[in-house]
């Protein structure tokens, strides 16, 4: 009796799963798999020619000038987005955290960049940082220089330009999800620490840096990940080249042109996703052992 | 019974996520039109359905469409699903792998060269479709080996646009040498309102292959790899790009606007060189600007200027190829592109059509008109992609003088070798 019971509860657990775990396992293990396939061959999927050619694929990321560009970019890309956007978002929460007036209205206002689309927010960036755009009026005008700055078109700017686009447009929603936390930290610590006459900044760094840990290594480890595939503003940006002189390619616009287009180097582009989801797991791996996020409890 | 009730549940949901698995394309079914009194049931294709991949234009050439695939229905009987596509080489590329491409579908002169090389396109019998009909760079466009692989359904050719508030048509220098190497545009830009180009150029080769392979230069070598560094392409763009050097010419985004027709129209450009394609554009968006339209000044003593066409060719995975034989005659047919291009306000591809509708009668369109005769088409072989995105690549520090035209060139034919090799 007891047995037929579980084995039908086993059924029904079973039956439950299986919808998830067919669209999981079609969606993204076979494909995760067939990718893996792909990137030893030399493959035309129009054709359907499929030819073994072992690390090939892997050996050409390597000595390719125009992949070690496109690291190159991304990791600084990430290593200069990823801690600015965290600390910003830390410090917006904290300040929205406290007692000041009108935090509502500065809470709905400051997520709003997070629900516009990213596509949307680069044309405005584009017309912002334009020839003729407000940032270089501006800056004429405060005299701060002499001639307007083509920030898009100059490979010394143009990925800066996208940088701040992405700050800017991120940093409410990991400034959300600080806040979320901030309520968790019992108030009891913070009035000890004023009985011990601890300034706003001491407990800052001493207070809620420390008991935010965990969050932080979340809002790393995202941000990491998201930094790092970062594809639609420099494909926008660019109309898909990724100039002017590579400054703006990314991986994954890399992996986009090897693809699609009149490319068709389906292998190539799948042994760079391969090895760009390896470099992302081991940048996480590394970034929450820095942080050090269990140590707390 | 809950035990059942929750398998049966179970059971559902299960079906559920199955029946969202079906295809589920987004299908426009554009005509229903079965009551056609006038079907010409003279063939067995009658009841078939075709289905015919595209882009999404304007509103007009939806309604362009739609007329001319109703009367095609009414005549044939053949029914016609449209399947519209966004990112549209993208998407199609994806369908033609995963076998679910559309029957016909529109193919860009200048991916055509890849598309026949994959074998995705069917070679046609082209006295079927009345080729000769057809104006010859548009009809050499789809031909590859002497097999026809597509028909074009119309073209744009670039023309001289100005704003006649500001520059008079007489005064405009009759070669591009001239207009770009003399003092023209520095005088004009004297007379402009204050941040005022003269003149708006784009850093893309569509827009210039012309120039740069005149006098027989070619900007491809050994079929596939790049030759822009060769010396006479060199000196071809040396013009253009000093002009752009001095600033006498500048791009849109330099400007902060989109595109060559958002700045003529917003009169931050006095000229451009655009397509017809910004005719639309202005009447709809600023029909106060008053514009003159002339044919591209001469450029090493020869008429020049780029044609840009889209044909109709056949899925080689299609099971209607006969049907879709039948819907690529009408379209690209006398009756089909005159109800399509008078509709979407394009040119025929057909001087026959071209006469008919008499097209000549709109001024504007007499240059981009004229063009079709000498113009050169924007294709070139199929890495003809990688070749111009590093051009793109490298135009801007040649124009900011970071690096002499040459070096520029130098490297943007090195890396596009680089990745073509690497591909083989």
């Amino acid at each position: 009796m007891m047995n037929k019971r579980k084995r039908a509860v086993a059924i029904l657990g079973w039956s439950f799963l299986t919808p998830a775990m067919l669209v999981i396992g079609i969606f993204v293990f076979i494909s995760i798999l067939f990718a893996l396939y792909i990137s030893f061959h030399k493959v035309n999927l129009f054709t359907g020619y499929f030819e073994f050619i072992g690390l090939e694929n892997y050996k050409r990321i390597f000595l390719d000038s125009k992949t070690r560009i496109a690291f190159q970019n991304t990791a600084f890309f990430v290593a200069v987005v990823v801690p600015i956007q965290t600390f910003l978002a830390l410090v917006m929460a904290s300040v929205l955290n406290s007692k000041i007036k009108g935090k509502q209205f500065f809470r709905t206002v400051y997520f709003l960049p997070t629900l516009t689309s990213s596509a949307a927010l680069t044309m405005i960036f584009m017309f912002l940082f334009s020839l003729t755009g407000p940032i270089n009026e501006i800056a004429l005008k405060l005299n701060l220089i002499k001639t307007p700055i083509n920030f898009l078109n100059d490979a010394k700017f143009a990925l800066k330009v996208i940088m701040s686009m992405n700050i800017w447009s991120t940093v409410p929603y990991f400034m959300t999800i600080y806040l979320a936390a901030l309520q968790d930290i019992p108030k009891s610590i913070y009035e000890a620490a004023d009985v011990d006459g601890a300034s706003s900044i001491h407990k800052f760094f001493k207070i809620t840096v420390p008991n935010l840990k965990p969050i932080t290594t979340f809002v790393m480890l995202m941000g990491i990940i998201g930094t790092f595939q970062m594809f639609d503003q420099a494909y926008i940006f660019s109309n898909g080249s990724g100039g002017p002189e590579n400054s703006t390619m990314t991986v994954a616009l890399l992996i986009y042109r090897n693809a699609f287009g009149q490319n068709n180097t389906m292998g190539f582009a799948t042994a760079l996703s391969i090895v760009l989801s390896v470099v992302i797991l081991s940048v996480s791996l590394i970034a929450k052992k820095l942080n050090n996020s269990d140590s707390l409890y | 019974m809950r035990r059942v009730l929750a398998l049966v549940i179970a059971v559902l949901l299960v079906m559920g996520m199955l029946a969202g698995c079906q295809k589920k394309a987004e299908v426009v079914e554009t005509n229903t039109n079965e009551n056609g009194a006038q079907v010409e049931a003279a063939n067995n294709l009658s009841g078939k359905t075709v289905t015919v991949g595209r882009w999404g234009g304007n509103d007009s050439e939806t309604a362009a469409f739609n007329k001319a695939v109703t009367d095609f229905t009414a005549k044939t009987g053949i029914k016609v699903v449209e399947k519209v596509y966004s990112d549209y080489n993208t998407e199609l590329q994806v369908e033609l792998i995963g076998g679910t491409a559309p029957d016909v579908f529109y193919v860009d002169a200048y991916m055509a060269p890849f598309f026949i090389e994959q074998g995705v396109l069917t070679p046609l019998n082209g006295n079927d479709f009345e080729i000769d009909a057809f104006y010859q760079s548009l009809r050499d466009a789809f031909i590859q080996d002497g097999k026809v692989y597509a028909i074009s359904k119309d073209y744009s050719t670039l023309a001289l646009y100005y704003n006649k508030k500001y520059v008079n048509e007489k005064d405009i220098p009759t070669t591009l040498e001239e207009l770009w190497n003399g003092d023209f545009l520095t005088n004009l830009k004297k007379t402009l309102p204050e941040g005022m180009a003269a003149m708006t150029y784009n850093q893309d080769l569509a827009r210039k292959m012309h120039i740069a392979q005149a006098g027989g230069a070619s900007i491809v070598k050994d079929d596939t790899l790049s030759n822009i560094a060769d010396p006479a392409i060199v000196n071809n763009l040396r013009p253009l790009i000093e002009a752009a050097q001095k600033g006498k010419i500048v791009t849109p985004k330099d400007l902060g606007v989109g595109w060559n027709g958002d700045a003529l129209g917003n009169e931050k450009t006095a000229m451009m060189i655009e397509g017809n394609w910004v005719l639309g554009h202005m009447a709809q968006n600023f029909p106060n600007i008053e514009f003159g339209v002339m044919e591209v000044p001469t450029f090493a003593g020869k008429k020049g200027t780029m044609v840009f066409t889209v044909g109709y060719g056949i899925n080689t995975a299609s099971k209607e190829k006969e049907a879709a034989a039948e819907f690529i005659k009408y379209i690209t047919g006398k009756e089909g592109m005159t109800t399509w291009t008078t509709g979407a306000g394009v040119l025929p591809s057909r001087k026959d059509v071209a006469d008919a509708t008499n097209v000549a009668s709109d001024i504007n369109k007499i240059p981009h008109i004229a063009g079709a005769a000498y113009a050169t088409p924007w294709q070139k072989g199929t890495t003809m992609d990688t070749i111009n995105n590093e051009f793109k690549n490298y135009l801007p520090a040649i124009v900011k003088k970071e690096k002499t035209l040459e070096e520029g060139l130098k490297l943007a034919q090195e890396e596009a070798n680089k990745i073509i090799l690497g591909n083989k």
